[in-house]
Parts: structure tokens; sequence; C-alpha cells
């Protein structure tokens, strides 16, 4: 049996060759591309590869690709869908005449009519969005009111670590920025997310804030505060110079009361001083100042196989697909492949394929779907 | 207890609470964040709590994580009492799940009765995990909620009232709007449509307004017209006249009527006007401007100066026809006078039936009537040889001959019987008969006749006419 994942060179007749070689054995496949982003103008050449055999493609450009040695940023990951599940691809979601939230649940429905009479239950509704878009959140808050339990969710945010608009979402025809490629994978094994962040003690309110953006923390200038904090707590004297440098490491945390935060982590500051986050955050929520855990905590990896062996797929030694966060990688540097090593030997996977993310969706603990930062998402790549 | 998370999650959730004025929005923002916080995958809400036989019935007002259940919304429920009422509590028990109809293997709920009325649970298959303790934390933000709802719900019954106000305030106003139309369009067709010049002016002399009949003034569009004023497309004395003749339309409380030549640029005309300039004035009484209307009168001048030549000569003509009627009528009197004075009884008769038209004095008294007794009389009254039915017949004879003479005897108001020599003209073209009747008397009988006449005949004042027939039957009968 051939595997289901490659990782390959994007090379015409190198991906032909896997293609080929595929589609013998399952003539209904489809693909899932996961490229780096600097491979962005080879996106054509795997369109015409997969569009020569009549492969239906889907795929989305990430920071970096993730192996169990580490962050690389040539080639691409083929992922084989044994048989191409439903997929959906919005783009201009970031129109402000759209409800995006009824535009996606609305494609979701269509499908999943069709997905429920054949008994594929439970399915999961596997999200790559544009990380341009500013209201993830939000939309993930209108998608369960609307779909409710009839998916499962997971996801991740795809695009450029610059942060800079670049179209990052594909299929046969087209690549687009601002939109959604969606999955509706027939998969009983769970996605997992963990960050292993924990809530501190103290905590402040976001004053002012809008969709991604926190104007003013404790009614001050929220990067004031933000100076003041990471220089009483930490003794770091921070600047607008090293802002980036140093916002990974201690991102926001936004709390909730089974003892869960959620991370926001910090990457741009304005001249007003207002701090822009990869994520939402919610006018007037109170706010945390994390510490990211360091490389040797290691609770993240345990708690992620501990629930991955909740799934019962992991003596199966598959592929296990990994969205790491890029802000996470930068918080833990040369360390996070350490990271990626010792989840790779925990969980007794056969090889680690996935990418750097910019945000990552899970149902942690529950089924409300929720948007993450620093987190790792993983998945038991099965036959699909 | 981390009291900076408690307090965070109840900052929360309490502006949550207070930042919705809608019931629906209220209750389903209020359960995300309860599920957020709390980890719960299914929320529901319970409104309209009513005490029943079988157990508290209530309305499913909201679910968020079931999409089975949330196809419920709406409908009436039926829960066990202590499913609903009483205090914060975590309960493992899948009734609940049961009751409510839901498709997941809830296990667990978490009962947070806001108030008599209201309960929301979260339902979970299995118990989150939770670091705080859910059945104290929320009690305070609960109270609040029940005040939200209270409020949410008077919000939306006088945002519906007001909807309803609105919605006829809308209502009139399209028809008001329509009106308004209708009659802007009639009156602009009106004062498109009618000949005369119409324009409207502000006080300052700016047109606002015209009619196409007015752009023919001045040779230019309505649009090219407003805004502009007189000086722009006449001369500046006649400018100046203008705004003096304003003005004083502007000053006086009714409408001021001058009469103007005017020289049309487009076709070249050049008539005489009358023009009515009013002041017009907004509901509250400003003056708002000047409405002038511009009657051609030129032909009704030219007929007036044509109408006074004819009457003139009229008069004049009228006075020579009287002139003429006097003589007419002096000539016509001296006949009538020589009729009533001949001694000859003289009667005109239309032919046709016999009826006495006219009677002289002399005719009348001859047979003892007035002359009005005897104008209803016919010569069959008078005249037995004559017949009322065959009047026609019996004169025929006559009226081929032109005039007859003959001896006859005629019948006096008292029965007494005259004879007379009858002559008789016919007149073809008024169909008249002229009887002249002469008295035929014995000398002794003349006088006897008279006696008796004068017997007959009541006493009155002599007239000079009985005077004169009086003397002419005497003369009569001494001949």
């Amino acid at each position: 049996m051939t595997e289901n994942v490659i990782l390959t060179t994007l090379d015409f007749q190198a991906i032909a060759q896997i293609l080929e070689n595929w589609q013998i054995e399952f003539p209904q496949m489809g693909v899932l591309a996961l490229l780096p982003e600097v491979e962005l103008h080879a996106v054509n050449i795997l369109q015409a590869a997969c569009n020569e055999k009549n492969i239906p493609l889907c795929g989305a450009i990430f920071p970096a690709l993730v192996t169990e040695n580490g962050f690389i940023t040539k080639g691409a990951w083929l992922l084989r869908l044994d048989k191409m599940p439903p997929m959906l691809m919005l783009t201009e979601l970031n129109a402000d005449d759209i409800d995006v939230g009824d535009l996606i649940s609305a494609a979701v429905e269509e499908h999943l009519v069709q997905i429920l009479n054949q008994q594929h239950k439970p399915t999961f509704f596997m999200m790559f969005f544009d990380a341009m878009l500013p209201n993830i959140a939000s939309i993930l808050d209108a998608l369960y009111i609307r779909l409710s339990d009839r998916v499962r969710y997971a996801g991740v945010n795809a695009g450029s670590e610059t942060f800079q608009p670049m179209p990052c979402l594909f299929d046969n025809d087209q690549i687009i920025g601002n939109g959604l490629l969606g999955l509706l994978l027939p998969d009983a094994l769970s996605f997992v997310l963990q960050h292993a962040y924990a809530a501190p003690e103290h905590a402040m309110v976001a004053t002012s804030s809008e969709s991604n953006c926190i104007n003013t923390i404790d009614w001050r200038s929220a990067f004031d505060v933000y100076q003041e904090l990471i220089g009483t707590e930490y003794g770091i004297a921070l600047t607008r110079e090293n802002f980036y440098t140093y916002g990974a490491h201690f991102p926001f945390g936004i709390l909730r009361a089974n003892g869960e935060v959620v991370v926001r982590i910090p990457v741009a500051i304005t001249e007003a001083g207002a701090i822009h986050c990869v994520g939402e955050v919610p006018e007037n929520a109170m706010l945390a100042l994390l510490r990211a855990p360091s490389v040797n905590d290691t609770q993240c990896i345990e708690r992620l196989v501990d629930a991955l062996s909740e799934t019962g797929s992991l003596a199966n030694a598959s592929p296990l697909l990994t969205f790491y966060c890029a802000g996470r990688r930068m918080h833990l540097g040369e360390t996070a492949a350490s990271e990626l090593l010792a989840l790779k030997l925990q969980s007794g996977a056969s090889i680690l394929v996935g990418a750097l993310s910019l945000g990552e969706i899970g149902a942690q603990e529950s089924g409300y779907p929720t948007f993450h930062n620093a987190a790792l998402v993983c998945k038991i790549w099965e036959r699909i | 207890m981390n009291r900076e998370l408690v307090l965070a999650i109840l900052y929360d959730l309490t502006l949550t609470i207070g930042s919705e004025i809608r019931l629906k929005s209220l209750l389903t923002k209020v359960l995300q964040r309860f599920l957020y916080h709390t980890g719960f995958p299914v929320g529901v809400v319970l409104l309209d709590q009513v005490l029943a036989d079988q157990g508290v019935s209530a309305r499913l007002a909201a679910v968020i994580g079931d999409y089975a259940l949330g196809q419920k919304i709406g409908q009436i429920l039926t829960f066990p009492v202590n499913f609903v009422f009483g205090k914060v509590e975590l309960i493992e028990d899948s009734g609940l799940a049961l009751v409510l109809g839901s498709s997941g293997a809830h296990a667990y709920f978490l009962k947070l009765p806001v108030d008599d009325s209201v309960t929301i649970f979260l339902l979970s298959p299995k118990l989150p995990e939770n670091t705080l303790p859910l059945t104290q934390i929320f009690q305070p933000v609960l109270r609040n909620l029940s005040k939200a709802i209270i409020l949410c719900r008077s919000h939306e019954q006088e945002t519906a009232r007001l909807a309803l106000d609105r919605d006829q305030a809308r209502h009139d106003l399209i028809e008001a709007l329509r009106k308004a139309e209708r009659e802007r369009a009639f009156q602009r067709s009106l004062m498109d449509s009618i000949p005369d010049l119409v324009w409207l002016k502000d006080p300052k002399g700016v047109y606002m307004a015209c009619n196409p009949s007015f752009e023919k003034l001045y040779g230019k569009k309505e649009a090219e017209i407003i805004g502009k004023t007189d000086y722009d497309f006449v001369a500046t004395d006649l400018a100046e006249a203008n705004k003096a003749m304003d003005q004083l339309a502007l000053a006086a409380k009714n409408p001021t009527i001058h009469e103007v030549w005017l020289s049309f640029v487009e076709g070249e005309y050049h008539g005489q006007f009358e023009i009515t300039k009013t002041p017009m004035r907004s509901t509250n009484g400003d003056i708002i401007g000047v409405l002038g209307i511009a009657h051609d009168i030129t032909e009704i001048k030219a007929a007036q100066i044509e109408l006074t030549r004819h009457r003139n000569n009229l008069e004049q003509l009228v006075l020579e026809r009287s002139e003429e009627l006097k003589a007419t009528y002096k000539r016509l009197s001296d006949t009538q006078f020589a009729m009533d004075s001949v001694g000859i009884g003289i009667h005109w008769v239309d032919a046709r039936n016999g009826q006495f038209l006219y009677v002289n004095q002399v005719a009348a008294e001859m047979l003892g009537y007035s002359v009005d007794e005897m104008l209803q009389l016919n010569v069959a009254d008078i005249d037995t040889y004559f017949s009322k039915n065959d009047f026609q017949t019996v004169t025929q004879d006559f009226r081929q001959q032109a005039s007859v003479q003959f001896e006859t005897v005629e019948i006096t108001k008292y029965g007494e019987t005259l004879p007379v020599e009858a002559t008789i003209y016919y007149l073809p073209v008024n169909c008249l008969v002229s009887l002249c009747l002469f008295p035929i008397l014995p000398n002794e009988k003349k006088l006897n006749w008279r006696s008796f006449m004068l017997k007959k005949q009541p006493k009155r004042r002599m007239s000079s006419k009985a005077h004169f027939w009086q003397t002419s039957v005497m003369k009569f009968a001494h001949l």
C-alpha cells in the first residue's frame, strides 16, 4: 500500500508520478497540498499536474512546513484524500455587506444533506482561513449557532508570517485571499488542540477594542500598559522596535471559567499605541498577560498525546497531521523543533506532516469552536 | 478560588447582559458566553415557565449546540419541577436531555434558574473540567439577567408599538406625499398648459419657477431662468420697472393689476398683457415671493375699440329710428282717431273664424257693448246670418269678391234687433275681414231706438267719445 502523505519538490514530473501512483489505487482520490509561502509561485505547477489527471486539488500556503525534524520552506506536503470529500471555497469574506457566518453555513448545509443521508457521522468541518480575516472568532460563533452539533470543528489560518495580504488558498483553478477553504471530512477521529498556556493571577481590562485591535487597557494606551507590565513583571525594556520580538513571548490571554485561556499573540502596534493581535479580542474583555511556556514545559505535548490516545488510533503508527503556531515557534525559537520531535516520539506517529499556522481552531473539551493562538492542532491522518 | 478569574468572567457576562436590548440577541449572546466560559457544548433557555399539573410548562426560547433541539424553539415543553425551580445546581441526570428531546447523550446539566419564569440549562455528555465552583459564581449575573430579560421584553413591546406607529406614520406620509405629488403634478400640468404666462419670484426678484409660455418671453428654458433675475434678460430700465412693480405687489394686501406691452424673444410676438401680481405667503404667513400671471389682452383690446365704434354707430341709428317711429306712431294715432271718430261701425274680423279683432267705439255702442266686451265676441253673436262653425264657408263668396254690400239684422246686447247695411272688405294678406255696418232706421224708430238704448245703458258720465257717438247717431238718424 502506498503512503498517503508525501513531501515532494514542486517539480511537475515528480508530482505527476506521485499522483499517477496514487490514482491507480484510488481513482476517486483528491489531494490536500500544504505549501510554504516561498513556493507560492509553484501553485500552478501543482494545479497543472492535478488537472492533467483530473484529480481534485485543494490546499493552502503557510509560513513553513512542519516535519518531525523541524520546519522547512521548500517543497510541498501532498496528503492523499482517498475519496475526495465535499469541498467549499469562498472568497471576499472581508466584504462589508455579507453575513459571513450565514454564507459559510449555507455552503456547508448544501453538502450536509447529502452527507447525513450517507450516514457519514460525525463530520469534521476542517477550515483553512486566510489569516488576514480579522473576525474569525465571530465567524465561529455564528457557525456554531447555525450548524451546531451537525459537524465538529477544526482548522488553521494560512497566509504569510509577515501578515501581509497574500493569496493563500487554492483549488484546481484558482488561488484566493480573504477566503475560506473548507473540507467536510467523513472521519470519526478527532482533531486535538493544545497550547498549555496557564492563566496567571492578575488580570486587566481591555477597555477599548475593535475586532483584533486593542486600543486601550485599563483606560490607558494599550502599548503603554503592555510595556509597563513587561518591564515590571519580567524586567524587559520593551520598545516599539523590539515589540514583535517579545510579543510572542508575552501574549495576552482571555480567561475562561474552566481554567483555560484563549491566547492572543500581539503582532503589531500602531502610532496611537494600539496593539494588533492575531484573533479577535472582545470589547471590555478581561485580559491576562501570559508568559509563554518554556521548552522544558512538557505539558502541551503530554496533553496532546493523551487526547490523541483517547482516539484509540495511536498504535496504528499513522502520519500525524500537525499544525504548529508560528507565534509559538517564534517564542520557542530553535527549540520548537524539539517539541515537534517529542510529539512524534510520544505519539508514535509514523511521520509528522503539517505546517506553521497563523491561528488555530479547535473544540477543546467541548463542541464549541474556539479560535486560538500559540497552539498545536493535530490529527491522525489515516485513510480518509 | 481565583478571585481575579471570577471577576473577569462576571465582568464579561455582566457586560454581555448589559449590551443587548433585544431578547433573542440577549439570550443567544449570554448562552454563548456561558458555553464559552464553562466548556459545556449545549445551552438551552426556557421562558414563560408556568406551574402545571404535570410539572412546569415552559417555552423553549433559545438553543445553541444541538441542531435537533434547535428545531423545537418556540415549542412548549413540560419539565419536572425539580429540573426547573430551585437553586443553581450541577446535576448528573440524563432525564433533562430526554425531556428536551436532545439528540445528544447529555448526562450532565448545569441548572441556572434566572427567576420564576426563566431557566438556563447547560448540557454536556461528560462533566467539563472546571477550576471554579460553577454553582456559586453565576448567581449575581443571573439576577442581572432576569432584569435584562424584563427590560428587553418591555423594549420590544415598546419597539413593536413604535414600529406600528412608525409604519402608520410612514404610510400616512407616503399617502400625503402621493397626494402632494398628484397635486403638484396637477398644478404643474395646469401651469404648463395654460396659455397665460406664469412665474414665481422670491422677494429679491430671483425667478423660482415659470411655465412654458413664460419661457417664450425670454427665449430660455425654465432651468436657465430659475436663479436669475430680470436684469439677466432685459434692459436695466425695464428690469427696474419690473422690480418696482414686484415691490408694490409685495406691499399690497390684494393682487395688483397693470397692463404692459411685452415683446417675446421666441416668435417675436409683441402684445398687450394684463399682469396680475399676487404676494405668496408660507403657511406661517411669511412672504415667500410674488406670483405673476400675464394674460394676453391684445385681441380683447382691439375688440373693445371696435365695439365702442359700433356702439356709437348704433346709438346714432337708434336715434334716427326713434324719430321715424315717432312719426309713424303719430300717423297711426291719427288713423286710430279717425277710425274711432267716424260714425260708421267698423269691425276687423278674423276671416278664419269670425272672431272680432278690432271694433271701433261706434260699432260697439251701436249694439250696446263696450269695445272690450265686443272683442270677446264673434260675428255670429251679433248676426244670425253667420255661424261660428262655418264662418269660413259662409264668407267664401265675400272673399272672392273683395267687397260685398248687403242689408242684415244685428242683435244688440239686450236682444233687440237692429237692421243695418253691411259692407264687407276682404284683406287676403292678413286674412282679415273688414266689416262696416251702417244702421237702417226709420226716423221715428231712430228716436225710439235712441231712447231705448239710453234706457238700457247704465248711467255713466258721458265720455267725449260717447258724446261723439250720441251726436253721430243723432246725425245718422236724421239722414
